[in-house]
């Protein structure tokens, strides 16, 4: 097992809580199995703003405490990775990066794209449009114009506390028929429900995380007094979310990326779990490379991804992305087809990450380390 | 007050007997120290959560990365009239308590020694004596615990806790209370059942226990109001209450009628204090819990166990009854005969880390100053 962690530049710097990030710090892990090898990629935030995970919470736990005892026994499933990952707590994105790497590995072994490793159907995945706080709103109208003529389905939106019912009377104003729905980030608590009462007559597809990061119980206190949907993201972290959010009516949609809930197989089982209790699902984003972005769009040909997802072409972020090809539309759409090889089609360039990376390490069999000899 | 500098240091130190733990067994304590200094004056700070993220989802290495990359950018060269100033400078970080609250921690000590108070006096604890109780993991054999449960009593200790897993519940528990009838006992199950186990659960509510410390999963408040809701004894939450917010939800849920108050787990002294009102406005007792500390984070718990709603013999242990080699000098150790600890008569703690014990085990430390 090799990890990377990469600093990647973006175009345009991302605005965080705390200030900008110039490069997304992404965490790769390259699994080698005979003469296959297969890469996951995992990208909680430089800072932990998202969740409490960073880049490097997440490249240390995975060389020195979860790699080690991985490396030189078999694995048979995802399920048994998973499990014997189980004894340490949290950590749902630096567990990702070592499982989707499995994903993909067994893909390259078995010579199948993931998506149908994965139980999804060749089928286009659609992508939507999002815009975050604006200069103004007129540049904010602008770009929703442009959006609109392009045709894309659905427009997110950020929303934040003096960036919400104003914004959103003039947004739906000027666009009376079009799907939008806004993003929260946690920004809210329960204090705002006159503000949500009045978000709710703007008929939003959904209201994506309002509350608090790991909250399941004030969002179905919220939940039960508006109209619009809440959608989930930041609060479901595992299929034990999934399934407390159901019984508790916590949303009416979730928002699923892999990273977040510890892998492929969680995602999976939170898209099942989903589905069969009548709660739409679409897949999500993080700033992540080429790789995480092809295995996002090999999840969303499962059957309850109904809802346009957060996947962008590289050139929306990236002057060169870390694969080749890099990420773009199929022509013609505004969506991505896809794999027709095994794995994902965006193949890693190891000049371009050994050019980004900022540390790496060769992960070898053995104990973690931190234990003694006798141990 | 401006802090001109920080230090952080990632220390090494042997216990006694190696700590065992769902992933293997830990022979050493890893243990980050952060020193503040304004001015003239230091505080030092102590956090540990486990090597591996096996108690939360925190760890001794991703701890001293998040403070070194992230934390300590944002404290070095500012000014922090209050623990809440630091508090809300830090709020847009989620999650990681552990290493929040290092640094305020070192902030209370850093405040302690300025105004030449002792920290339970900044920190409003009365008590004059602060009560340890024992605890005792899983042995090999039952005849051994019970030795050991025997010459817990006979010590002196008022309470014993005992650690409760599959495999060592029921079939340890049951002749337990057979043999020692009157004694208080409390069971910790370090998150490790679910409400499937509510049967077992049910038969364990006739034991007469204190309390029931953390039976379901750690981040949980639902199932263990549900879980409440059907049994007499107590539920005492440990990992679950992690901040004031979780405390307000579990008051709300009726999740617990016990908490336990680790300042490492819920970001440092300042929510520790919160938590406990909110407990005590509610009638819901408390107790000081501990993790694998020095001498340093200990005596910081000692202080913080005068608040008067900590009714409960405290998780507090002398240094020398599982620390081979402790960090400070002096060490935290029982005054008298009796298990009680005495709160400290110098400014901030009497506890502090030796210069040649940190020159010896320190593994990593990096400074910054502006």
């Amino acid at each position: 097992m090799e990890v990377y962690y990469v600093a990647l530049p973006l175009i345009y710097p991302w605005k965080t809580a705390y200030g900008e990030d110039t490069h997304i710090h992404s965490v790769l892990v390259r699994m080698f199995s005979g003469i296959h090898e297969g890469w996951g990629e995992t990208t909680p935030l430089f800072a932990p703003t998202y969740s409490p995970e960073t880049a490097s919470s997440a490249f240390f736990l995975i060389t020195q405490v979860f790699g080690p005892p991985i490396v030189g026994k078999d694995w048979a499933s995802a399920a048994a990775l998973r499990d014997y990952l189980a004894v340490f707590k949290g950590n749902p994105f630096a567990k990702a990066g070592v499982e989707i790497a499995w994903w993909n590995l067994e893909a390259q072994i078995r010579k199948i794209p993931l998506h149908r490793l994965l139980g999804g159907k060749t089928r286009l995945v659609e992508a939507g449009q999002d815009f975050g706080v604006q200069d103004s709103l007129d540049m904010l109208l602008g770009n929703i114009e442009k959006a609109v003529k392009q045709r894309f389905k659905r427009i997110k939106l950020k929303a934040k506390p003096g960036w919400d019912v104003e914004m959103l009377e003039a947004v739906r104003g000027a666009f009376p028929k079009m799907t939008f729905h806004i993003d929260c980030n946690s920004g809210y608590t329960l204090d705002h429900l006159p503000l949500f009462k009045k978000i709710d007559k703007f008929h939003l597809a959904m209201i994506e995380q309002p509350l608090f990061h790991d909250d399941l119980v004030e969002h179905a206190e919220l939940q039960k007094q508006i109209e619009t949907p809440i959608c989930l993201d930041e609060s479901v972290k595992s299929p034990r979310d999934m399934r407390l959010a159901i019984k508790l009516k916590s949303c009416r949609y979730v928002n699923i990326k892999p990273g977040r809930v510890g892998g492929l197989q969680n995602a999976m089982e939170i898209h099942n779990l989903a589905r069969d209790n009548g709660i739409p699902a679409w897949v999500g984003g993080m700033l992540e490379s080429g790789i995480g972005s092809g295995v996002n769009i090999e999840l969303a040909t499962l059957e309850n991804f109904a809802y346009p997802g957060d996947v962008f072409p590289s050139e929306r972020f990236y002057v060169e992305d870390l694969t080749e090809p890099a990420v773009q539309f199929t022509p013609g759409k505004l969506g991505f087809q896809p794999s027709d090889k095994p794995g994902i089609p965006y193949a890693p360039v190891m000049e371009r990450i050994e050019k980004r990376t900022i540390r790496k390490a060769v992960v070898k069999a053995g104990k973690r380390s931190g234990s003694r000899k006798g141990d | 007050m401006r802090i001109d500098r920080m230090e952080v240091y990632y220390v090494v130190f042997p216990l006694i007997y190696p700590w065992r733990t769902a992933y293997g067994a830990d022979p050493d304590v890893h243990t980050i120290l952060v020193r503040l200094q304004s001015g003239n004056q230091t505080g030092w700070g102590e956090t540990t959560p486990l090597y591996a993220p096996c108690y939360s989802p925190e760890s001794s290495v991703g701890v001293y990365h998040t403070i070194r990359e992230y934390f300590a950018p944002q404290i070095v060269g500012e000014d922090f009239p209050t623990a809440r100033h630091i508090q809300e400078r830090l709020k847009h970080f989620k999650g990681n308590y552990f290493s929040k609250a290092g640094i305020e921690n070192a902030w209370w000590l850093l405040k302690a020694h300025m105004e030449e108070k002792p920290l339970h006096q900044l920190l409003g604890g009365t008590r004059k004596a602060v009560e340890s109780g024992t605890a005792h993991g899983i042995k090999e054999n039952l005849d051994m615990l019970m030795e050991a449960i025997q010459k817990g009593i006979d010590d002196g200790y008022k309470r014993t806790k005992l650690k409760f897993a599959k495999g060592w519940g029921l079939e340890m528990l049951k002749p337990v209370r057979a043999n020692f009838p009157q004694h208080t006992f409390h069971i910790d199950c370090n998150s490790s059942f679910t409400l499937d186990d509510l049967p077992m659960f049910k038969k364990v509510d006739k034991l007469g226990l204190a309390m029931i410390e953390q039976p379901l999963p750690y981040d949980d408040l639902i199932e263990h109001a549900k879980l409440q809701a059907q049994m007499q004894t107590p539920i005492c939450l440990d990992e679950s209450i992690k901040s004031v917010r979780d405390m307000r939800l579990a008051i709300e849920l009726k999740s617990c009628r016990y908490v336990n108050i680790k300042p490492p787990r819920v970001g440092g002294l300042q929510a520790s204090v919160d938590i406990h009102n909110l407990a005590k406005e509610n009638g819901i007792p408390a107790w000081v819990g501990g993790m694998l500390e020095s001498s340093l984070g200990k005596g910081v718990n000692v202080e913080l166990a005068t608040l008067d709603n900590f009714v409960y013999p405290n998780d507090i242990g002398p240094s020398s009854r599982g620390i081979k080699e402790d960090i400070t000098e002096p060490t935290l150790e029982f005054p008298g005969k009796e298990k009680i600890f005495k709160p400290s008569t110098v400014p901030g703690i009497p506890f502090l880390p030796s210069p040649a014990k940190l020159e010896k085990l320190t593994r990593h430390k990096f400074v910054l100053e502006k």
